[in-house]
Parts: C-alpha cells; sequence; structure tokens
C-alpha cells in the first residue's frame, strides 16, 4: 500500500498538480485540505504519513497550521510548501518541526527525493 | 520609510524573474519587446504586497497566453475558464514569491503577498499609480505587459512603499 499524503493548500491548481506528480509512485493522496483549519479538523481522522503544506494561506497559514498539528501530533511529518523563500522562514518551519521545506516551482524529482527522505528519517 | 532600489535594478528584477518563471513553470519564452499593450481579448492576474513593501504587480496579456500557460500546467488540451483563473493565478504567485525573495536580498526587507486576484481586461485600481510597465512578445507573438503599480497613500496615510532612487538608476 502506498503512503498516504495529505496535501493543504489553498490553491486548486497547486493541489492539482501535486497530485499529479504523485500519480505512479508510491504516494497516494489521501485527502485534499483547502485551509489550515480544515487540516487540523482532518488531521486525526486521516492519519496520513506525510502532509505537504502550503505557506501562505487565508486563515490559519501553513506555519501557524503545522505547529498547532505538531502539538497535539509530534510524530507528524510535515513538509512545507511555498514560493516565498526566505531563509527565516526556512528557519521558523524548521523550529516548529517541519522535516523539510520545498520552493515552488519543483520538479517530480525534487518532490519524490524530499518525500522519501522524510518518510526515511 | 520609503525602499530605495534604483530602477533599473527593478526592471532587472522582474524582467528576470517573469521570463525564467514563465518558461520554467508555464513552458512559455517571453521577449522584452516595444509593442504596443496587447489590444485583442486580455486578462490581468494580480497581486498585491502588502507587509513590508507595498505594491501591486499585474500581468496582463492575450488570453491565448493564459490558454497556453494552464494547458502546460495542466498537461492537457482542454481547459475550462476556471483552470485558466486558478493556474493563472498559481503561477503569478509564484513569479511574485520569486520577486519578493530578490527584494528581500536587495533591501532585506521581507515582504509578504495576498491572494492573487484574476480579471477580464485590464486591470487599473484607482488608488495606485503605474511606475514601472515591461512589454513582453511570447513565441508565438502574443502580448503581455507586466505593470509595477504603487500607491499613492498606504492605510496608515504615510507614503511608503517600494520606490526608486532617480540618482540611482
Amino acid at each position: 500500500m502506498g503512503k498516504r499524503i495529505m496535501i493543504v493548500d489553498d490553491s486548486r491548481a497547486q493541489a492539482f498538480q501535486v497530485k499529479g506528480l504523485l500519480e505512479d509512485t508510491d504516494y497516494e493522496v489521501a485527502a485534499c485540505c483547502q485551509t489550515g483549519e480544515e487540516a487540523l479538523a482532518e488531521y486525526s481522522v486521516i492519519q496520513p504519513d506525510l502532509i505537504t503544506m502550503d505557506i501562505i494561506m487565508p486563515g490559519m497559514d501553513g506555519l501557524e497550521t503545522a505547529q498547532a498539528i505538531l502539538e497535539g501530533h509530534p510524530e507528524a511529518k510535515i513538509v512545507m510548501i511555498s514560493s516565498l523563500d526566505y531563509e527565516d522562514t526556512r528557519k521558523e518551519a524548521s523550529d516548529i518541526g517541519a522535516k523539510a521545506f520545498l520552493n515552488k516551482p519543483f520538479t517530480r524529482d525534487d518532490l519524490i527525493s524530499t518525500l522519501d527522505r522524510v518518510m526515511n528519517e | 520609510m520609503d525602499t530605495v532600489v534604483s530602477r533599473k535594478e527593478l526592471e532587472t528584477m522582474f524582467n528576470e524573474t517573469l521570463q525564467e518563471v514563465t518558461r520554467r513553470v508555464g513552458g512559455i519564452r517571453l521577449s522584452q519587446s516595444s509593442a504596443p499593450p496587447p489590444a485583442g481579448e486580455v486578462y490581468t492576474v494580480y497581486i498585491t504586497f502588502e507587509r513590508g513593501v507595498y505594491a501591486r504587480l499585474c500581468l496582463s496579456a492575450d488570453k491565448s497566453i493564459f490558454i497556453r500557460l494552464t494547458q502546460y500546467m495542466m498537461r492537457r488540451e482542454d481547459v475550462t475558464e476556471q483552470d485558466v483563473e486558478d493556474f493563472s493565478k498559481e503561477y503569478f504567485n509564484v513569479v511574485c514569491g520569486h520577486i519578493a525573495a530578490k527584494l528581500f536580498q536587495a533591501t532585506k526587507i521581507a515582504s509578504r503577498f495576498g491572494a492573487p486576484g484574476f480579471c477580464s481586461g485590464r486591470y487599473q485600481p484607482a488608488d495606485y499609480e503605474e511606475h514601472l510597465v515591461l512589454s513582453y512578445s511570447g513565441d508565438q507573438s502574443e502580448g503581455a505587459q507586466l505593470i509595477h503599480l504603487r500607491p499613492l497613500e498606504t492605510p496608515a496615510g504615510e507614503l511608503t512603499g517600494l520606490r526608486t532612487d532617480p540618482s540611482l538608476s
């Protein structure tokens, strides 16, 4: 059975692209959440192996959502995704406990190698 | 406080980023040109920088550019109007993310921007002025313009924005 991914992104386009990149891989998309609030509510239900989390979202942003999920589920594996590549944002994500940071745009190889690395940690 | 960046530096930053991201994300080569603004059916995608830097960036282009970009991103020919809007917004979100990163390198100001907007036609908000307009031709002779708008005033009433210093031009 594939590793189950939860995509958290307010952009339908980005979620579509991540889904496309994960086709025919060991990963399957278990859920797509368009807000941090939805992700927080769904995490316990879905129990994904890994989360890809956009940073800039209306309402709770990705960093706040990641922090809230990790407070309740320290074992959660979260990969942050953003077009905003600031060193302080990367550090903040790392300090919160996110396992990796992917800067958009990324290739299929970038995505899969990052997910593989995080899953094998 | 105004952020001082030379006009030339700003133009280079916008130009390099737009061309690179459009090629990588949308599979379209844009070349700078002196062509007039696109005159046919035009769409505009725009983003407002609202923290650290106050500015609005718009890309107005022939509808066909946005359709081609969406087809490339979705890897299929049949795309809907909603697809074109959603994928054009995502593409421009990436463009602006990379511009914000370059602005940070130049100014050490970490800007933030809001959700992208999309409309049919050109976008001309009353409370902004055009500061920089860069014209492009697509590889199928489509027209496009990247327009940097700056606010006449910030919400606090203080003139603050991404401005250029003429002495640095």
